[in-house]
């Protein structure tokens, strides 16, 4: 009797090795992935879309909001941004990927500056490279981009009396790349998962 | 070790990775793809087929 009882519980810890070998397996092949994602049209904060003239996106608004679906989990990943844009007379230009529950938690990356006050009409292009780990992702795993106009500070962006921005974003290219994550996003990635932390 | 015995064990193994699956995706949804759960179901119910399938013809 007792070798038998031995042998299913063996049986049955093998089946639980296996399995968690299959689920490790997909979560580990999920991380090797890399190249273009999808990225939405800009809208503004309550989701209207920003005015498309010949197919480019005239950001009117100070916060001017994007999904990027990756279809991937969010560790060891980074996201390589380019834009192709006209900055007109903003004085500077930030991009940000919410980073917890809070619905406007950004940590802006500043790509462009203009001090000189002048109408600048000519399109430039800005790579910006932001490392997700750290990031929130939604349930259908997707991430939530901002571009901030004139304004690095998220809270002073959203001010309605203040509202200056006008620039056009001709292109948008999104690229998620690997990257070897270091140990406190590791640490912020792994909190997020015991608390259950969600996109609302 | 017989055919069905090796299709049962992949079987129970796919499913028991299904419901982990299941369970991380409620703990945090973004950690695997939205069809990983049920594909690894669905491939377990199949496993378990085939096992059921060699088991008649073994018999």
């Amino acid at each position: 009797m007792l070798p038998k009882v031995f042998a299913a519980i063996i049986y049955l810890v093998a089946v639980c090795y296996f399995a968690l070998m299959i689920a490790a397996s997909i979560f580990v092949w999920s991380l090797i992935f890399t190249g273009n994602v999808y990225i939405s049209a800009p809208t503004n904060i309550d989701g209207i879309p920003f005015p498309q003239p010949n197919n480019e996106t005239l950001i009117t608004e100070n916060l001017a909001h994007s999904d990027i679906v990756i279809h991937q989990p969010v560790f060891a990943k980074q996201l390589n941004l380019t834009v192709d844009f006209i900055p007109r007379r903003t004085a500077s230009l930030s991009v940000g990927i919410r980073q917890n529950q809070f619905w406007l938690s950004y940590q802006p990356v500043t790509f462009y500056k203009n001090e000189t006050g002048r109408d600048i009409t000519d399109p430039q292009t800005a790579s910006i490279t932001i490392d997700l780990t750290d990031k929130l992702a939604a349930a259908d795993q997707s991430l939530d981009l901002m571009f901030f106009t004139d304004n690095n500070d998220p809270l002073k962006a959203l001010d309605e009396n203040n509202q200056t921005a006008l620039w056009t974003l001709r292109n948008i290219n999104a690229h998620i790349k690997t990257t070897q994550p270091t140990i406190l996003p590791t640490i912020r990635f792994l909190r997020g998962i015991l608390l259950r932390e969600r996109a609302v | 070790m017989k055919l069905e015995q090796v299709t049962i064990f992949l079987a129970l193994s796919f499913l028991v990775a299904s419901t982990l699956v299941t369970a991380m995706r409620w703990l945090q949804s973004a950690l695997f793809t939205p069809y990983a759960d049920t594909s690894l179901f669905y491939a377990g119910i199949l496993l378990l087929t085939l096992a059921i399938v060699f088991y008649w013809n073994h018999e």
